[in-house]
């Protein structure tokens, strides 16, 4: 019986397997999934809770995964994100640099570009650490500048970082002149307001008015450290004097909270 | 009814639910992208349990069935379940098995030889696709599915089968002893 039901089996292999398309064999395939599809339909209606039921868990297996493969997909992009906003900011900030030292003609005044690796701890901390130093030629009492104007001086040099006072610190003092009317002051910070600076010793506070643009002096500081060159950006005048006495604020081009690339000018003449 | 037109018109039956449960929901439930298939367990199971000859002849049925089914190749599941069929009956007939894992064994094995027969019989028939480490995955995960189910499905056929199965002498032997009769050895 055994042989039987093999050598059947063969034959019909031999017979579907032989006939193209439209033998006899296909004819009862067709007829009988005539018979069996409405069948079939009504089973799996039948059936679908329970397969349904069945997915769902495997579903659940499989959900767990994909949220820990679409985890790491996701930080893997936000990485990326990262290191090309980095980029992009690093290309603005280059072009802008570059832009200044073309447009106040720095490049006699050895400038040299420098990545900020530590901000200010905090708003009361007016010091940035910054990747160049003695080693790329910077010396205490450099001007610094980032891309929107004057951030500070050299306060500390190390053979590869330096440390630098922000213009906002205390001990700061820059020569400073209304671009418009040439009144002549001196920056320093405004106490009490660590975003902000003031400019006194102005002799006619009363012709600086408010959205005038603040300059250097190209005048030695009061402290008698270093140069800074004349005209570059220290900011806009925020607040004017009312009184004789009155304090002219200032706010800074810069954004010393947030700073990145900086530029060092090595070869400014010292005092 | 005769007790062989019965056991046939249950196998007939089995065959039957067995397909349509098969190709309408349980083939369409996939874990780790392999689907349970009860064809092999359901026909190892009755091949056990009416023996070599019905389990041959079931086996082609249902194989048959599932040829028709599927559209495919008459005669490659009939022949491959007829061999699975015939195969668990002789398993029974000669080796009697009554360990408490023979039916998660039986499926186990049926599966395996099912899957790597029907492999086979598509080499021979000239499928092109090579054997890849992909097609022993989905076998292997294929018989480890079925091992899990095979259990109940014995439980379920062995429950459809019972009633119209003459009765077996052991089992007659045991129930006797149960009942209060007494052991052949015990009789004066």
């Amino acid at each position: 019986m055994l042989a039987l039901l093999v050598v059947i089996s063969l034959i019909l292999i031999t017979a579907s397997f032989g006939g193209s398309g439209g033998g006899a064999l296909h004819t009862v395939q067709s007829g009988f999934l005539d018979v069996l599809s409405p069948v079939e339909t009504v089973a799996s209606k039948v059936l679908t809770p329970v397969h349904d039921l069945i997915s769902a868990v495997d579903d659940v297996v499989h959900a767990s995964s994909q949220r820990d493969q679409l985890r790491r997909e996701l930080a893997a992009a936000e990485r990326q994100i990262a290191a090309l906003d980095a980029g992009k900011h690093a290309s603005t900030d280059a072009a802008k640099l570059h832009h200044l030292d073309s447009t106040l003609a720095l490049e006699p005044d050895g400038p040299v570009n420098a990545s900020v690796i530590r901000q200010a701890a905090s708003v009361w901390v007016s010091s940035v650490t910054i990747d160049a130093g003695a080693g790329a030629g910077v010396h205490a009492n450099d001007p610094v500048i980032d891309p929107d104007g004057v951030i500070g001086i050299v306060a500390t040099v190390a053979a590869d970082s330096s440390v630098v006072t922000l213009i906002n610190d205390p001990s700061a003092g820059v020569t400073a002149l209304d671009a418009g009317t040439r009144e002549i002051g001196v920056i320093g910070p405004k106490p009490g307001s660590p975003g902000e600076l003031q400019m006194q010793y102005v002799s006619r506070p009363s012709e600086v008015k408010v959205g005038d643009l603040i300059v250097t002096a190209g005048e030695q500081d009061t402290s008698g450290g270093s140069f800074f060159p004349a005209n570059l950006p220290i900011g806009v005048v925020k607040g004017a004097a009312t009184t004789s006495g009155g304090v002219i604020t200032v706010s800074p081009s810069a954004d010393l909270s947030s700073l990145s690339a900086v530029q060092v000018l090595t070869a400014v003449p010292g005092p | 009814m005769s007790d062989s037109r019965n056991v046939a018109l249950r196998l007939g039956v089995l065959a039957f639910v067995s397909v349509l449960v098969q190709i309408a929901g349980v083939a369409q439930v996939r874990v780790f992208g392999v689907g349970f298939d009860l064809a092999p367990l359901v026909v190892a199971a009755a091949g056990f349990l009416t023996g070599a000859l019905s389990g041959a002849l079931f086996g082609f049925g249902l194989g048959l069935f599932l040829d028709l089914a599927y559209v495919q190749t008459l005669g490659v599941f009939a022949l491959v379940y007829c061999l699975v069929g015939y195969a668990a009956g002789r398993v029974r007939e000669l080796r009697a098995p009554e360990a408490p894992f023979t039916p998660l064994a039986l499926g186990a094995a049926a599966t395996a030889v099912a899957s790597c027969g029907y492999a086979v019989l598509e080499v021979i028939l000239g499928v092109t696709s090579p054997v890849s480490l992909q097609l022993v995955r989905d076998i292997l995960v294929g018989i480890a599915l079925n091992s899990l189910i095979a259990v109940p499905v014995y439980s379920i056929v062995r429950r459809w089968l019972i009633p119209a199965l003459p009765e077996d002498p052991r089992r007659r032997r045991r129930r006797a002893y149960t009942t209060g009769g007494l052991s052949p050895l015990s009789r004066p």
